[in-house]
């Protein structure tokens, strides 16, 4: 037949397998009249007895049986009763002559699906629709039930298999009937926890949260809310919990809060594990980096240090460089050869090599020295290798003053020397010579020498006079004679005056010779002094016929103004002394640049082209015995140009020889901060005079 | 016996100290020139009996004049003496050339004395208020001199 357990389908599009036991063949024939006339296309097997009946059911499957009530040893319900024993579920149809109600009840109850009063054959077919349709909603309903039950065999295997807990909880978290995991869980019997409240297994720490966790779950029936907590384990300790709660009191099968939870205190204690040993892992690792990075910062700072160092001797040779080559004086360092290994360069200037020429240079071989007793062609005697050697192996400074030294171009240079010898641990490791250039000294004491001579010559001329002409009056040789003991006494006091402007003017000379001679400045005005010269000459210019003009341009100035003065009388006096009578010296002030300018020109002879610097110099005139005879110191013109230059300025002549000369001396102006006042020009000039 | 002494110095008024002192102490006469070319054309010209002569003179100084009056065979013979305010070794090496260096300043009253001793004349004119001074050269009067080398 079909299989077991589950209805057959009914058959689709009439084709019907019938199985009929029936002794009777008329009633065979007219049933089966009956079914094709309702269109049935039909496959019979008619049987009549048991055994009949087992055969067929053996070997076919059938989709209805029709059974006749009266059967010969048998009765229809007997088949029936063996069709549901063998629990083949397919409509079993009653054929009966009469049957009484209660007898049909009996059969329905039996199982038949119907029965058909023979007499009322055609109510057949529909009978056989009826049970199959029966058939059909049988088997659906038994379908339906059988997946139903599959439903609740997985459910159930999976409540019952899962490791999770899962209890039902009431709005205010009273705990309801739970399932045996959550038993498992908690340690507990599954009755145990009726009457409990759920709240009171969390611990205390985390109550608070769990109520928030649970009116959210209340308030969101959509929502699977997740927790972590710690819940109280039936042996009194704390186990950590997580899982999720979701509000299903709306949903009529459970009713309730549902909570999954899984115990994750093993969990918990790995990961605090875990944690730990990471922990204790960085720390390892930081102290190993902080090692790494204390021995790095030890390396940088040792690396430093030694660039430092380096630094610092670098710096320390440079300077030392420096300062040796700074140096006024020739220095010199020879090795215990002699060979040279160092010159500065004021040695190699002196000398007039580069200092790379000295290097490795055995210093005789530059002439520097020579063997004792031995001098070079030029009959010079340079610093004696004796001395050298000296230097060399005596550690202590043996100096040799006043060598004439031969220089690269085979010149002669004055120097002192001193040579010491280095010591290096206790050796003898080289020796240091020092030049000192005594050129400029020499050349300076020699000047000095013939100041001194010339002014010692100076001086002791006007008191040779002054001696010879007094004297010759006390002794009365020229008591007889007036005129010329007059002459003598003119002589004398002359002289006195003369000596007077000397000694003066060598001191003024002197003092302004010394750099630190300040001059105090202040607020000058050009007309002003150039006013006030022209008016302390104008004896002078009148007693020798020569006119004075000054035109003097406004300008201020700062200046020492006895100075200026000085320098404008001294100007005028030269002026006036070398000029013609009925000439016109002039004298004239202006500005330039920010320079103030003063000029002093006159009509006298003119100075000669070579004389036009020298006569600045002292005792220097252009005419000696000339200026001699006019009173001149021959100091004048070099005292004018030391004020000139202690002013920052610069004095100078123009002229031409037979044309007269210009003086000009020109001073910064170097005005001061503030200055108010008005400033007038100073001009007039000589009444008929002819320009 | 009245000698003629030249004098060549630029100082007019020195040179007119000269020529009166040797006038009044010792009646001689005088010549003068105020410059060294001046000095040697008067000497050529006039062969005086001796020549006092200045060193440092602009145009050419004593030494110089003096190399040339040697050089000059009319001079040469010319007792020259070299007047000076300076005292320098060159000077008294050239003094082999002269006959003698007075400093200045010099005495008036004894210049004439010191003249005639130098040349080895007579002292002639009157006598002088300082004696004992017979050394070649005569140094300043007075404490403050320099010190003057005894040279002979």
């Amino acid at each position: 037949m079909n299989d077991q357990g589950v209805g057959a389908s009914p058959p689709s599009s009439r084709r019907l397998r019938l199985l009929m036991i029936e002794d009777d063949a008329a009633d065979v024939d007219l049933t089966l009249r009956e079914l094709k006339r309702a269109g049935f296309e039909v496959e019979a097997d008619v049987i009549q007895t048991p055994g009949e009946f087992d055969r067929a059911l053996d070997k076919a499957s059938y989709d209805v049986v029709l059974c006749d009530y009266t059967l010969p040893g048998w009765t229809g319900l007997d088949a029936a009763f063996e069709l549901r024993k063998r629990k083949f579920y397919v409509p079993f149809i009653l054929l009966s002559g009469t049957l009484g109600e209660e007898a049909a009840v009996d059969c329905i109850k039996q199982g038949v699906s119907d029965y058909v009063l023979k007499d009322r054959l055609s109510r057949l077919p529909l009978a056989l629709d009826r049970a199959f349709q029966e058939q059909e909603l049988r088997r659906a309903r038994a379908q339906a039930e059988h997946e139903v039950r599959q439903r609740e065999r997985h459910f159930r295997a999976l409540i019952e298999n899962s490791s999770d807990g899962i209890a039902l909880v009431d709005p205010d978290g009273m705990v309801l009937p739970s399932t045996p995991a959550t038993a498992a869980v908690l340690g507990c019997s599954l009755t145990d926890r009726q009457d409990r409240n759920v709240f009171d297994l969390i611990h205390p720490e985390d109550r608070l949260k769990a109520q928030e966790i649970f009116a959210d779950i209340l308030a969101e029936p959509s929502w699977a809310v997740p927790f972590q907590l710690r819940c109280r384990h039936r042996d009194g300790s704390w186990r950590w919990v997580e899982g999720v709660g979701q509000n299903l009191l709306a949903e009529p099968s459970v009713q309730a809060v549902v909570i999954h939870y899984r115990d994750i205190t093993h969990r918990k204690e790995q990961e605090s594990e875990i944690r730990r040993l990471n922990e204790g892992l960085e720390l390892i690792v930081a102290e190993r980096t902080a090692e790494l990075e204390a021995t790095n910062r030890e390396l940088e700072r040792k690396i430093t240090e030694q660039k430092m160092a380096e630094e610092a001797l670098a710096n320390l040779q440079k300077n030392t460089e420096l300062i040796l080559n700074s140096a006024g004086d020739g220095i010199l360092r020879v090795d215990v050869d002699g060979k040279c290994t160092f010159a500065n360069v004021a040695a190699a200037r002196m000398l007039g090599y580069s200092q790379e020429e000295f290097l490795g240079r055995d210093l005789r071989a530059i002439g520097l020295y020579t063997a004792p007793g031995e001098a070079d062609g030029a009959g010079f005697r340079p610093v004696s290798r004796a001395a050298h050697t000296l230097g060399l192996y005596a550690p202590s400074v043996r100096r040799t003053e006043n060598q004439v030294i031969r220089r690269r171009d085979g010149s002669a240079i004055h120097v002192d020397t001193s040579i010491t010898s280095i010591l290096e641990r206790g050796q003898v490791a080289g020796a240091v010579l020092t030049l000192r250039d005594e050129s400029e000294r020499r050349a300076m004491e020699k000047m000095k020498d013939e100041f001194v001579s010339v002014v010692s010559h100076e001086l002791r001329t006007p008191l040779t006079a002054i001696r010879g002409s007094l004297g010759l009056l006390a002794a009365g040789e020229l008591a007889q004679q007036p005129g010329p003991a007059r002459r003598m006494v003119e002589i004398a006091v002359n002289n006195a005056d003369r000596l007077v402007r000397l000694v003066n003017d060598i001191l003024d000379s002197v003092r302004l010779e010394s750099e630190s001679v300040i001059l105090t400045r202040q607020t000058c005005s050009a007309p002003e002094l150039a006013l006030q010269a022209a008016e302390l000459m104008r004896p002078m210019a009148g007693s020798a016929g020569v006119c004075l003009e000054v035109d003097a341009q406004p300008v201020i100035f700062s200046a020492n103004p006895d100075g200026i003065l000085q320098v404008l009388t001294n100007l005028l006096s030269n002026a006036i002394k070398f000029s013609p009578r009925g000439s016109v010296v002039r004298l004239e002030s202006g500005s330039d640049n920010g320079n103030v300018l003063f000029r002093v020109i006159d009509q006298g002879p003119g100075i000669p082209p070579d004389k036009l610097e020298s006569i600045f110099g002292r005792f220097q005139p252009v005419d000696a015995s000339e200026s001699r005879r006019r009173g001149g110191t021959g100091l004048g013109l070099s005292i004018c140009r030391s004020i000139a230059h202690h002013h920052g300025g610069q004095i100078w002549a123009e002229s031409e020889m037979g044309h007269g000369s210009t003086f000009v001396m020109s001073l910064p102006a170097e005005l001061p901060e503030s200055h108010e006042g008005v400033v007038s020009n100073g001009a007039f000039k000589c009444p008929n005079a002819t320009d | 016996m009245s000698k003629r002494i030249l004098i060549i110095d630029d100082e007019d008024d020195i040179r007119e100290i000269v020529e009166i002192a040797l006038q009044q102490t010792a009646g001689w006469q005088t010549l003068a020139a105020g410059a060294a070319a001046e000095g040697l054309a008067r000497a050529r010209a006039e062969l005086p009996d001796a020549i006092l002569l200045d060193v440092s003179m602009p145009d050419m100084d004593g030494v110089t004049a003096l190399g040339h009056l040697k050089a000059d065979e009319q001079t040469a013979a010319i007792p020259v003496i070299l007047l000076t305010a300076t005292v320098r070794v060159a000077l008294v090496a050239q003094a082999r050339y002269a006959a003698g260096v007075i400093l200045k300043p010099f005495d008036p009253l004894t210049l004439a004395r010191q003249v005639s001793e130098m040349l080895g004349w007579d002292s002639s004119g009157r006598e002088s208020l300082d004696s004992g001074k017979s050394q070649g050269v005569h140094g300043p009067l007075g404490a403050n001199g320099p010190r003057t080398p005894p040279i002979l």
